[in-house]
């Protein structure tokens, strides 16, 4: 078999059924040898059993022949038995009898006792406990009899004995006819048995040799039967697994139809369960498509996401990135167009967000994408960084990049109508030229940052490009931070103070304390050059808090020296609206125990405009400890009249913008005057700062301003150098009052 | 069994001479009409009111003899009862008749030695009565055999009937009497359910075991006789009774105003050949 190839599998395994089936076909051949063997050792057993069975029967006649003595003896019991029965009643009746017959008839029961132990072996147990029994109590009465010489006892003995004997007798007599009967019996159920045995045998002998033949016809039509059937089977078997073959073939190439047949065997089960597996495969195929479109989906989700900003559908940050990458990595160092990067944001983009709300602010983002992918080229790319920062790549001359951020000024200054309310905004543009500005993506964009932050700082709502100056610039806002720090911890500040003077009588009405920066190397150092780097930074809360102290402390020394001069202090907003500033006030009162009146606390215009009511809120809270509030520079901004009569306030400054101008400036004059009388209409004292000239002073009397602060009468200066008398005079002097 | 010799018999015959006169002045024994019936109670006052009689007693036999040598009785009828009290000496009480011991050699049950105590009453029922059986008088007596186990037992005495005869007889015993003559002595009991049987052990259950089995379904003419027996302080006192007459043919009838012979035996615990006997007595009634 091994020399044949095999086809496939189903070839094997018609081969194992064949190998099985010959090997059952071979099974049942050594049955039958094993069966005609048997038959031929039950033959010689037959025969043994035979020889056996005669054996008995010759074993039984001999012991029928050794009973014949026991017969005898007892015969002679009984005998015994009854001729000493015989005895007893002579001698009981006759007195003259002599007992020498009882005696003889003693000796001759004593040999027949002293015999049947001789021949007791040959006897069964019972039979010969029986026997000596019997002869046991014929000896016990003849001894007793002979022991007794009375006649009335012998006959109370013998009425007494006569039943035993009679008992003795007649169990012999029963014993030997039981032997009789016993041996007759026997010899018929060994003849009968031997009978038997010979028919038995013949009879095992006949059957073997049926079923010898039997098991041989058996044998023979089994071979041909299971022939036929297995060859019927196979076929029908190969037919099926052809058939179950294409079915699989046919599911393999995701055609489901149903199973070719049905049946209740193993190949009906198979057909079925292909059917199912090619239901399952056919799911399982829809399933996978939905879930390979579902992934498509959700890949092109999460790229959209990754890549791009949900809310005005520019790229976002990161694939700006990798677009500036990609076009710094293939920028033709000598071509007549450069690379331009813009970086956009709104100007005062949180105030929107904070007037008209966060959807406003929402809306105002996605205008301005609208309106820059209008006003860009197809191949400019335009991302939005985050918050209100854009940016745009630009390929072209320096010219149309100019020309560009114009036209995109331009287009954001157009107002935008949101829920019926016209919101007014502009942007500013940073620009950074690829290749001048910078060769990495974050050297652009940090360049196009500073150039950003100069356009902020150059009043919004313009553009500049980076120059390495802007660079200087940013190195030294970083040193000066660090000097900043260093400030604060090595007590590097100090407070300088200005009076504020009342017109009626001039006498001092107050102190307002002004920070200044006694810097190691550069001398003293004014706010102006450090105050808004330091709201960026944070770090104004330190050193606001810092003021906050040492002006209360300085008021506490006064208040010892016996005056009572209030000093006022001036809070940025970052300060102001960080929540802690009343609670700070709190302490520093509490600490120093001074009089709340004597604290005042000065806010600019701008600040409340950041957010009116939490403005109104804590000054509120200020006021109500005791401490006073007035504004500062007030006209600068655009204050609400309508917040403006809510606001807690004690007094009100004109800035110094409007009083440089007076009297000769008719339009400071006029904006003066209408301070003044707003102030007054409001119940609140004006204080006009930078007052410098006499003539400004007499115009600000005759607008019935009530106090005035300026070089006219003192500089800012430490609080040892002033002079804190009753009244003040004049100065007429050149120098500017900057605070 | 004596010499038959004529010597012998001549002997027997100047022997016998004294005893011919004794029977002529027999002992009488005289029976009292009783006040009531005093029934089978020793202590009965009844017996106070009667006059004792002390009969002598001899051995039967040339080699046995015991310490007994009287017997005290007393005698009354009431009704149509006959009452009959004796008393004797006796150093023990034997109540235990013929018993087996094991015989370790023999491996089985021998007869024993014990023998029980007992006392006969003899009455003339016809022939001459004489108290010595081998006198040579032939006779029909009714004897009571009181027998402190197998009957007493019972309440009874065991009624038998005596025959000597010079003529040989059916189960009886040949005796040979003082003449030298055969005598044949018959002592049957009478007629009913006997008062007891003999049984026989053929393996070991204790070293002595009893003879007699007493049974309990006696009846009869056996049972006529009604007695108790007590031994105490080295007396045996006795009562028996019977009816007058039974109506029984084997039983003795008595009618009052005439004597009955009659006479005493008693064994001391020993065997029926060795007693000790009374004179021939008068019963009057």
């Amino acid at each position: 078999m091994s020399d044949v190839p095999l086809p496939n599998k189903l070839v094997r395994l018609q081969v194992i059924a064949w190998s099985f089936f010959l090997c059952l076909t071979l099974l049942i051949i050594v049955e039958s040898w094993y069966l005609i063997s048997l038959n031929s050792q039950s033959s010689k057993e037959f025969n043994q059993v035979d020889q056996q069975t005669q054996q008995v029967y010759r074993d039984v006649d001999h012991m029928l022949q050794q009973r014949q003595p026991l017969e005898q003896l007892s015969n002679q019991i009984i005998n015994s038995a009854e001729h000493f029965n015989d005895e007893f009643q002579l001698l009981i009746l006759d007195p003259d009898y002599s007992d020498a017959g009882v005696r003889v008839l003693q000796g001759e029961l004593q040999q027949q006792a002293d015999k049947l132990k001789t021949i007791s072996t040959f006897i069964a147990p019972a039979i010969s406990d029986s026997l000596k029994e019997n002869l046991g109590v014929l000896l016990d009465i003849t001894a007793e009899l002979l022991e007794t010489p009375s006649p009335n006892d012998r006959q109370q003995l013998y009425r007494d004995t006569s039943e035993p004997l009679l008992a003795i007798i007649s169990a012999q007599t029963l014993l030997l006819n039981q032997f009789k009967i016993e041996n007759q019996q026997l010899s018929q159920d060994v003849f009968r048995a031997t009978e038997q045995s010979h028919r038995s045998m013949a009879n095992y002998a006949q059957f073997t040799h049926r079923f010898e033949l039997s098991v041989w016809g058996v044998s023979l039509f089994a071979l041909v039967a299971n022939s036929l059937i297995l060859a019927l089977l196979f076929y029908l078997f190969r037919r099926r697994l052809v058939k179950l073959s294409d079915y699989a073939e046919a599911i393999g190439q995701q055609q489901f139809a149903p199973a070719p047949f049905s049946s209740g065997d193993i190949t009906g089960n198979l057909a079925k369960n292909l059917e199912k597996m090619g239901g399952h495969i056919h799911q399982l195929l829809d399933l996978s498509q939905q879930e390979a479109q579902r992934a498509n989906d959700a890949h092109a989700e999460a790229e959209q996401l990754a890549f791009y900003d949900p809310l005005t559908g520019l790229e976002n940050r990161r694939l700006f990135y990798k677009r500036l990458e990609h076009d710094l990595s293939v920028l033709e160092r000598h071509s007549e167009d450069s690379l331009a990067l813009f970086y956009l944001d709104l100007d005062d983009f949180k105030q929107i967000n904070d007037t008209l709300g966060h959807k406003a602010g929402d809306e105002v983002l996605k205008s301005m994408a609208d309106r820059l992918r209008l006003t860009l080229r197809e191949e400019e790319s335009l991302a939005r960084l985050g918050g209100d920062e854009f940016a745009i790549l630009f390929h072209g001359s320096q010219e149309t990049c100019a020309n560009l951020a114009d036209r995109i000024l331009r287009k954001m200054q157009v107002p935008l109508t949101i829920d019926g309310q016209v919101v007014r905004f502009s942007t500013s543009i940073g620009i950074a030229i690829a290749g001048e500005d910078g060769n990495t993506t974050s050297e652009l964009m940090s360049h196009a940052d500073l150039a950003l932050y100069q356009a902020k700082a150059l009043g919004r709502n313009n553009y500049q490009y980076y120059s390495p100056d802007l660079q200087q610039r940013a190195q030294t806002r970083v040193q000066l931070t660090h000097e900043i720090d260093n400030a604060i911890s090595g007590e590097e500040f100090t407070l300088h103070y200005q009076p504020k003077v009342n017109l009626c009588d001039r006498r001092l009405a107050g102190l307002e304390a002004l920070i200044r920066w006694k810097h190691p190397t550069r001398g003293m150092v004014f706010p102006g050059e450090f105050i808004a780097l330091v709201e960026d930074t944070g770090q104004i809360l330190p050193i606001s808090n810092w003021l906050i102290e040492q002006a209360c402390q300085q008021i506490q020394v006064l208040q010892h020296r016996g005056r009572a001069i209030p000093i006022s202090i001036n809070i940025s907003a970052k300060h102001f609206y960080t929540g802690d500033l009343v609670n700070q006030i709190r302490r520093q009162l509490d600490t120093y125990q001074i009089d709340p009146k004597l604290l005042e606390i000065e806010i600019t215009e701008s600040l409340l405009m950041d957010n009116m009511q939490q403005a109104i809120q804590t000054l509120e809270t200020i006021r109500s400890i005791g401490v006073r509030t007035s504004i500062d520079d007030f006209g600068t901004g655009f204050s609400s009249m309508a917040y403006l009569k809510q606001l807690p306030l004690d007094a009100m400054k004109v800035d110094r913008e409007f009083v440089r101008h007076l009297p000769n400036g008719l339009k400071d004059v006029a904006i003066t005057q209408t301070i003044i009388e707003l102030a007054h209409r409001l119940n609140l004292p004006v204080i006009a700062e930078g007052v410098e000239t006499e003539a400004q002073l007499k115009c600000l009397e005759q607008m019935g301003c009530e106090m005035v602060q300026g070089y006219l009468f003192s500089k800012p200066a430490p609080i040892a150098e002033l002079n804190l008398g009753p009244t003040y005079t004049c100065f007429a002097s050149s120098q500017s009052s900057t605070v | 069994m004596r010499p038959n010799t004529s010597l012998s018999r001549l002997l027997i015959a100047l022997a016998l001479l004294p005893f011919i006169s004794a029977t002529v002045w027999a002992q009488t024994i005289q029976i009292h009409p009783l006040t009531g019936n005093p029934a089978l109670n020793i202590e009965s006052p009844l017996w106070n009111s009667l006059s004792s009689t002390s009969v002598p007693l001899k051995s039967n036999s040339a080699d046995y003899s015991t310490s007994i040598d009287q017997v005290l009785i007393k005698a009354g009828h009431f009704d149509n009862q006959v009452f009959f009290y004796l008393e004797w000496h006796d150093d023990t009480e034997d109540l235990t008749h013929k018993p087996y011991v094991w015989d370790n050699q023999q491996q089985r049950y021998i007869q024993g030695t014990k023998r029980e105590d007992r006392l006969a009453l003899q009455f003339e029922i016809s022939g001459e009565f004489d108290a010595d059986w081998i006198s040579g008088k032939e006779f029909i007596a009714d004897m009571w055999h009181w027998k402190s186990y197998r009957s007493n037992s019972l309440g009874l005495a065991h009624d038998k009937l005596t025959q000597i005869s010079k003529s040989s007889l059916l189960r009886s015993h040949r005796a040979t009497s003082r003449d030298g003559t055969p005598l044949y002595l018959l002592r049957p009991s009478d007629a009913g359910n006997p008062l007891y049987t003999s049984q026989r052990y053929r393996h070991y259950s204790a070293d002595e075991m009893p003879k007699y089995k007493l049974l309990d379904n006696a009846s009869g003419s056996v049972t006529d006789i009604k007695a108790n027996g007590i031994w105490k302080k080295g007396r045996w006192q006795l009562i028996m009774s019977r009816q007058l007459n039974t109506g029984h043919s084997d039983d003795v009838v008595f009618e009052l105003g005439k004597k009955v012979r009659g006479g005493i035996a008693i064994f001391d615990h020993s065997e029926n050949h060795q007693h000790m006997v009374s004179e021939t007595l008068n019963f009057q009634f």
